[in-house]
């Protein structure tokens, strides 16, 4: 063994750590022929043997009690807090959660409902009285009107106040060729002036024209609000009171997105 | 569950669960070495149980960081209060201390020569508070494998587990700081041996 080989091991040969026998025999002869390695080990056993009596004489060496006292407080009110801290916080994401779904299945019943259309069908008259019929018939929601007629059937009875626009989305239960006439119940008539709320219509179901092709009325349309010679129901195989005959009769057209007359149902 | 027979684990598991017998149980039994330690590593007896409170109080808060896969929860607890020494230490850096004179190891054999008494205690006792002013005088990164090493007689794995570090540079940083240590003490005992010469000399004449 050489100085420096001594030097990597006089730590651990001073500190008395585990090391092999072999490489500690080497040392200790290479110390006792060394004089400076000798007193290297000197040095370094002297400084093992004054950190040890350091840490004799501090093993005693503690805490005070006001630490544990504060520590073991703290640790009290800390537990305190928790059975209200965390299942309130628990219960908060909770809640969060069954809000968002509550919010998410509102929303998609909202899309499939306005898909599907108001269960009544909801005329605004010209006097601003919303008309309510019942929904057995049809499933039409009319919105106010915004939108210009784009039919070139009925120019001549075109009525910008009475016509509303539409958007239907498919019709529910009925045929379109039921004949069934729906009459709004006075009561569930939805009214923005009081004073219109009497006035109800007594409408037919909405009649196919014989021309026109089968239309997807989800693509919505418009309703439009017209005045036909009597003769007119005469050609969709409606009776007609033979004493009225030249009078007129109100009917709904309903124009479909393309702009073609779909459907029309008279009002009385 | 007997606190005393527990595990380190059980004893924070049942803290954890809000056992405060638990809690109290793993303080006694860890707070010594802590404190020790912070002592060591600050020289200041009220700066060591701050710490050592402090210690504790991020174990009750932040127990579920604790992994036994990753070492002991002595070794944790050891780790956290190093980081905290080591921020005190910074702070402290800022304030110069009056009443503490520069260490230089003279002022040791100079107290040793006008100091009257029991020699050997006294020279022990001496001895112990220079070797202790020596270590305190270390480099941080030197003073704690000194500490943890020679001072809390632990292992090079475990010296290495507490400071993040691989084994080896445990070893060259307490073969680096031994021999700063030397350095310093060497002055202190050459005079210690000629103050005890002058001494044996005037008692003799």
């Amino acid at each position: 063994m050489n100085c420096q080989i001594f030097e990597t091991v006089v730590n651990d040969l001073a500190r008395e750590q585990m090391m092999e026998a072999n490489a500690r025999e080497e040392a200790l002869a290479h110390s006792r022929s060394c004089e400076a390695c000798a007193l290297r080990l000197s040095l370094e056993r002297r400084l093992t043997l004054g950190l040890r009596a350091l840490a004799e004489e501090m093993k005693s060496v503690s805490a005070s009690p006001r630490v544990e006292e504060e520590l073991l407080g703290a640790f009290r009110t800390q537990s305190s807090l928790l059975p209200q801290a965390r299942p309130a916080s628990r219960s908060r994401y909770w809640l969060v959660a069954a809000a968002a779904v509550v919010l998410m299945g509102f929303g998609i019943a909202l899309m499939k409902w306005g898909l599907e259309g108001t269960p009544q069908t909801a005329i605004k008259t010209s006097d601003n009285t919303e008309a309510s019929t019942p929904s057995p018939v049809s499933t039409v929601a009319i919105e106010h009107p915004r939108t210009e007629p784009t039919s070139k059937e009925t120019p001549e009875f075109y009525r910008p106040k009475r016509k509303p626009s539409v958007r239907i989305s498919r019709k529910r239960s009925s045929s379109a060729n039921d004949l069934s006439v729906a009459r709004a119940p006075a009561g569930g008539t939805n009214t923005s002036d009081a004073g219109n709320s009497e006035e109800s219509e007594v409408t037919t179901q909405f009649l196919p024209l014989r021309y026109a092709s089968p239309v997807n009325l989800q693509d919505g349309g418009q309703l439009v609000r017209v005045e036909l010679p009597r003769s007119a129901m005469v050609s969709l195989g409606l009776p007609v009171n033979m004493e009225r005959y030249g009078e007129k009769v109100k009917a709904d057209v309903l124009v479909s997105a393309d702009g073609l007359a779909r459907a029309i149902r008279f009002v009385q | 569950m007997k606190p005393d027979n527990s595990s380190d684990s059980e004893l924070l598991q049942a803290m954890r669960a809000g056992d405060e017998e638990a809690l109290a149980a793993l303080y006694r039994r860890r707070q010594p070495g802590i404190c020790r330690f912070a002592l060591q590593m600050c020289g200041s007896q009220e700066l060591a149980e701050d710490i050592t409170q402090e210690v504790f109080m991020v174990l009750m808060r932040e127990a579920h960081t604790f992994d036994p896969a990753r070492g002991s929860l002595s070794a944790f607890l050891m780790g956290i209060a190093r980081h905290h020494v080591l921020r005190s230490l910074q702070r402290e850096r800022f304030y110069v201390s009056m009443n503490e004179a520069p260490d230089n190891g003279s002022s040791t054999s100079q107290a040793l020569m006008t100091t009257i008494g029991p020699l050997d205690e006294m020279s022990r006792t001496e001895s112990i508070e220079s070797v202790r002013r020596a270590v305190l005088a270390l480099p941080e990164r030197y003073r704690e494998v000194v500490v943890l090493c020679d001072l809390q007689e632990m292992s090079y794995g475990e010296t290495a587990e507490i400071l993040g570090c691989a084994i080896g540079t445990v070893r060259s940083r307490l073969h680096r700081a031994r021999a700063l240590l030397i350095e310093k003490l060497r002055p202190a005992r050459e005079e210690d041996a000629a103050a005890a010469t002058v001494k044996s000399t005037r008692c003799f004449a």
